[in-house]
């Protein structure tokens, strides 16, 4: 059982609050799902999560296993088993595919790496999210549509085998089949690892594949609303605005008692 | 393939006329006559003018390679409908170099590509001379400077009448010291009538790029080698990229 617990986490950028006294607690085998406004800081909580230095801790606390990892660098917490799969996955020139998911995996299993074993398992998961083998070969990224570059975020995932996953807008950018396999793929790894899984997204349509257990709204750098997957719903009939809210209020409130 | 190799006098050359004059400052000239490719190895200490002519209607590939200390001057001409395509690097421990492009022929296209790691200290002025209409270079200069000083130099003239011609250049340096590298990338045109781009760069890698490799348990320095290895293989085939292979394994 793994644990990430993020307690009062305040964050800036640029002397700009981004998140702010932020709670989050995620288990092995759970699915967060963290939906809100453009601009509330749901990307800042990904990217801080895994060390971005382009962020400030002010406050709080990230928590990996009961162990503070604020100080730990971004390759420290991916060894730890923390994935991050980027909303705008970079391109990489000069750098191929197989390259940076052999040194990653070969960093990962230091002097248990074998790369026949490597290959295999690469080639048949490229096989599984229906990917163009050639790919494999070709810079990272590079020339990729937008379906495609997600997928490789997923190939990454399925040769790092992560134990705590953190999606960020994997459906950005996807048409509705590449949205199946995506979706069809992550929960297929759910299945068979149990990570904890944090998807955040703008639309209900990637959990019609990805079943939260847990639904959270974020605006401001709070989570003003947390419930269960029929808040998607609330939201998708109503919009964000319709949380305006009572509970950030009452929170609000509580926290200056 | 052509080969000359320099530190041994060994000229490998078949359908190319060629002279070479040993002195204080060494003279090589090459005519292109027909469609070839060529690769030049300098791998001994020299000071070297070299004149490479390209006659009418022919492509040469040519792969230049320095492995030591050099202080060279080339000219290039290329004459009507003449394509000169140039992958040349680096692994000496100080060049200073100048090569003169002479695009005298209508529709005569230049491609040229430079790589190298620089260590001590490293000057490359490049000059592309668009003599005639219709002419068309492609520069493109990568350095990744680990130690030292890398400077480099582009030029590129278009006078006034020398309607329809192409002129780009590339310029990049990753700069991984806190020593001086500049890049000089000069457009000097006098004609309206031209398409011309030109990029210069000096920096590190990008925050983007190391955190995109970081987040998959890559740590900062394999992440350093990892992005030098893909700018320096990128648009070069493998085996002149395994020159640099030190610098990566």
């Amino acid at each position: 059982m793994h644990i990430l617990k993020i307690e009062n986490l305040t964050v800036e950028i640029e002397n700009k609050i981004i998140l702010k006294d932020f709670n989050l607690e995620i288990k092995s085998g759970e699915i967060h799902a963290i939906m809100g406004p453009n601009g509330t800081g749901k990307s800042t909580l990904s990217k801080v999560i895994m060390g971005d230095s382009n962020y400030k801790i002010v406050s709080g606390f990230i928590k990996f296993d009961g162990i503070v990892i604020n100080e730990y660098t971004t390759d420290e917490r991916a060894r730890l088993g923390l994935f991050l799969s980027m909303q705008m996955p970079l391109e990489i020139e000069g750098v191929t595919n197989a390259d940076l998911l052999r040194t990653a995996v070969h960093l990962k299993e230091g002097n248990d790496f074998k790369l026949f074993d490597f290959i295999k398992k690469l080639e048949n998961n490229v096989s599984k999210l229906k990917m163009d083998k050639e790919m494999i070969h070709r810079s990272v990224n590079v020339g990729f549509s937008g379906g495609e570059r997600k997928k490789n975020e997923i190939l990454q995932m399925y040769m790092l085998k992560p134990n705590m996953v953190i999606l960020d807008e994997i459906d950005s950018g996807l048409d509705v089949d590449s949205l199946k396999i995506v979706g069809n793929n992550v929960m297929n790894y759910f299945d068979e690892f149990k990570p904890g899984l944090i998807v955040i997204t703008h639309y209900q349509r990637l959990l019609d594949y990805i079943k939260p257990d847990y639904v959270h709204i974020l605006k401001n750098g709070h989570i003003i609303k947390s419930g269960d997957k029929t808040l998607v719903k609330e939201i998708e009939n109503n919009g964000y605005n319709f949380i305006n809210s009572s509970d950030f209020v009452m929170k609000e409130n509580n926290n200056n008692e | 393939m052509n080969k000359i190799i320099l530190s041994d006098n060994n000229f490998d050359l078949n359908d190319i006329e060629y002279s070479y004059v040993e002195d204080v400052i060494n003279k090589l000239k090459i005519k292109i006559k027909k469609n070839t490719k060529l690769e030049l190895v300098i791998d001994k200490e020299i000071k070297l003018d070299v004149l490479f002519e390209l006659l009418d209607n022919v492509k040469l590939d040519l792969i230049i390679i320095k492995k030591e200390k050099v202080k060279i001057l080339t000219k290039y001409k290329l004459n009507t409908n003449s394509i000169l395509n140039i992958t040349e690097i680096s692994v000496s421990d100080n060049i200073n170099e100048r090569n003169i492009f002479n695009l005298n022929g209508e529709h005569s296209k230049l491609n040229f590509i430079l790589k190298t790691v620089c260590k001590n200290v490293e000057k490359y002025d490049i000059v592309v001379n668009h003599n005639c209409k219709n002419t068309e270079s492609n520069i493109i200069t990568n350095g990744v400077n680990i130690s030292g000083n890398l400077f480099f130099t582009v030029t590129s003239y278009v006078p006034n009448g020398n309607k329809n011609c192409i002129v780009n250049q590339q310029n990049r340096i990753i700069n991984l010291t806190d020593k001086e590298c500049l890049i000089r990338p000069n457009l000097l045109i006098d004609e309206v009538d031209v398409i011309a781009n030109h990029s210069a760069l000096i920096g590190s890698f990008k925050d983007e790029e190391l955190f995109y490799m970081e987040r998959l348990g890559i740590d900062q320095n394999t992440a350093n080698k990892l992005l030098i290895e893909g700018f320096i293989k990128n648009k070069i085939n493998k085996n002149l990229a395994n020159y640099f292979k030190k610098y990566w394994r």
